[in-house]
């Protein structure tokens, strides 16, 4: 088990109104882990999600992001998805024009410049992906995430994970919006498609997911930082006593200062 | 017999007196003359086409070529004049040996078009052009191709009968000089007749293209017209649909791809007459470079024109800061049971949808595209279930132009 990511004292603020939304995140991934975020809405939680990503939208003030020990901080978003950083959206994109297996053929072709597959074994693998997560093989011909269900668009994103089959997989709320069954699918999904190689960081905000998908840890997210870590315990607790245990941490944190 | 005339600006509506625009006109000492339009007779079997020439250039003479601001044309040195052959999948009867059915469209139906002085140079000098009737070709698909390689001054009529249905997909290749092509194109669309043209505009970036259209929809009778135009220096449809008994349906799928220094100049005027008829008009188009798009859509719905639709809606994608897309929707109702909506709107490349693209490798530049692409890909998927070989045509000209 090598160190895969490394975040190191993450500041950054957001580029529109400069105020400061991580305020200090560190966080080590190692292959095979899968490291759960846990905070109230609000906590910028995604925010930390798209910084790793390098949106556009924020700019880091100090710290450094870490894969396989180099700084990608001077890497463009497609740069970082390149070098097998995956982020599934809260709220995927809907693009009109473009169609799904296109733009999966594409995204793989992108990810795996040197693998050279034939189309016909890419898009074998796209059913056969869309078969694990029960999206409807008739959604492959539609554009990209539109006309789909909130489900359906979740079950996209985590096809995409299967797909592309990252190093880093960043999931930003994919719990959200999804009825039982859709979540056992999603749950059962990322099982299969993660990979002792893969470091997975589930973002959520309910403990529910974990219950499925077990966390090596649980990581406390408050105020842009990460205020505790611990086990699955961890979530048990903010399941049962809620995020009062957050405003207590916060308090202390508060008080230390 | 009764003669239509339709153009964009009618002074009346109501109550209210528009003041009609006077285009600045400029003469051509080039310009088409008596010599020719009697040598044309001289060697033309077709007195009835004749005169209806000799009655056109009365008009013509009097005309100088417009200026055109917008889409900056100043004036106009008309090319040496030729006949031509226009290449076609099917054998086709040219205008110029057209029976009285034929002229009595040309008789009946005229309008100002892109302008009067394009329309008027097209019937009286046109050196190419066919009569098709839908009886004929029922059912069937034809192909024609122009090359602007040569100089085509076109006047087509269509005839649809009652109950035919015709497919029509007129392909112009563009130069990399400066080729022209004129056009008049009358359609009479009987009852129950179904008319679909493609007109696919592939111009080189200093052609001119003036396509001049006009339809006269009879009951339950339905036109689709797919308007494609990639590039040029101008390239200016007038598109004129009028609804003038029950039931008449029309769709107008205007789709634009301007680049370098091109003009697009479009107007779709479709008025309303009959009950119950449906018509609308969704454009899109993207703009690079210093390109330049003028979208007017005209609805306008005459008194007794009770339960029509009219619906017309546009998007221009904007990729470049110093190109200029300018829409200008109209909505002329005189009849108040009607439902009618237009919407317009210019954006540029949607910051959250380029970022989604790019978290799955894609590059901006690569993104940009797709995104660009995306605009014509439901047009495309559509001709595609029409006629895959121009889609495929479509396609890879767009994708190498975008």
């Amino acid at each position: 088990m090598s160190v895969l990511f490394e975040i190191k004292n993450l500041k950054a603020k957001i580029v529109e109104d400069g105020r400061m939304i991580l305020n200090g995140v560190n966080l080590t991934i190692n292959e095979g882990e899968v490291h759960a975020i846990m905070g109230p809405n609000g906590s910028g939680k995604s925010t930390l999600a798209n910084v790793i990503m390098g949106s556009s939208k924020y700019e880091i003030t100090e710290g450094d992001i870490l894969f396989r020990g180099e700084s990608i901080l001077g890497l463009s978003t497609d740069k970082r998805a390149k070098l097998g950083i995956f982020m599934s959206f809260q709220a995927p994109e809907e693009i009109n024009g473009v169609k799904m297996r296109q733009f999966l053929m594409n995204s793989y072709r992108n990810i795996h410049e040197n693998d050279d597959s034939t189309a016909l074994k890419i898009s074998r693998n796209i059913t056969s992906f869309a078969e694990t997560v029960s999206m409807d093989n008739e959604f492959l011909d539609r554009y990209v995430n539109t006309g789909f269900s909130g489900g359906e668009k979740k079950k996209s994103e985590i096809l995409q994970m299967g797909l592309l089959n990252p190093y880093i997989t960043i999931l930003d709320e994919i719990d959200s919006g999804l009825d039982v069954d859709a979540l056992r699918i999603v749950a059962e999904s990322i099982n299969k498609f993660k990979t002792a190689q893969m470091g997975v960081i589930m973002i959520t905000h309910y403990q529910r997911i974990l219950n499925l998908v077990e966390p090596d840890f649980v990581h406390v997210y408050s105020n842009g930082q990460i205020i505790k870590t611990g086990d699955f315990q961890l979530a048990k607790d903010i399941e049962e006593n809620g995020y009062s245990i957050v405003k207590e941490l916060a308090g202390l944190t508060a008080d230390g200062e | 017999m009764n003669t239509v005339y339709e153009k964009p600006t009618v002074n009346v509506h109501g109550d209210l007196l528009m003041v009609e625009h006077i285009t600045e006109r400029i003469n051509s000492e080039k310009d088409y003359n008596k010599d020719i339009i009697d040598n044309i007779i001289k060697n033309s079997e077709n007195s009835d086409l004749s005169k209806i020439r000799l009655f056109k250039f009365s008009e013509y003479e009097k005309l100088g070529f417009p200026v055109w601001k917008r889409a900056k044309l100043n004036g106009f040195d008309p090319k040496n004049y030729k006949k031509i052959n226009i290449k076609t999948n099917l054998p086709l009867i040219n205008t110029e040996s057209a029976g009285i059915e034929a002229m009595e469209i040309l008789g009946v139906y005229d309008f100002e078009g892109a302008d009067r002085k394009f329309v008027l140079m097209s019937d009286a000098f046109f050196n190419s052009g066919f009569y098709i009737n839908g009886k004929d070709y029922n059912n069937k698909e034809i192909v024609i191709n122009y090359d602007l390689n040569e100089n085509i001054i076109e006047n087509t009529i269509i005839k649809m009968p009652e109950n035919t249905n015709l497919r029509i997909i007129r392909i112009i290749n563009g130069t990399k000089n400066d080729g022209f092509k004129n056009n008049v194109l009358r359609g009479v669309l009987e009852k129950n007749s179904s008319l679909t043209i493609i007109n696919v505009n592939i111009l080189g970036e200093n052609d001119i293209n003036i396509d001049n259209e006009f339809f006269d929809l009879k009951e339950n009778s339905s036109l689709n017209i797919f308007d494609l135009h990639i590039s040029g220096k101008i390239s200016s449809p007038h598109i004129v649909v009028r609804f003038s008994e029950k039931n008449a349906k029309a769709n107008i799928k205007p789709y634009f791809l301007g680049y370098g220094n091109t003009v697009t100049d479009m107007l779709y005027l479709m008025r309303f007459y009959g009950k119950d008829t449906f018509g609308s008009i969704n454009g899109k188009g993207v703009l690079k470079d210093t390109a330049k798009s003028v979208f007017r859509g005209f609805l306008d719905l005459k008194k007794g024109a009770k339960e029509a639709t009219a619906d017309e809606s546009e998007y221009t994608l904007v990729l470049s800061e110093k190109a200029r897309a300018e829409a200008i929707p109209s909505l002329l109702v005189d009849e108040n049971e009607v439902n009618a909506a237009h919407a317009a709107s210019v954006g540029t490349i949607n910051e959250d949808k380029l970022y989604y693209l790019m978290t799955r490798g894609f590059s901006t530049e690569e993104a940009k595209k797709l995104i660009s692409m995306a605009i014509f890909e439901p047009f495309i998927d559509e001709i595609e279930q029409l006629h895959p070989e121009t889609a495929e045509v479509i396609r890879n000209v767009i994708i190498s132009k975008i």
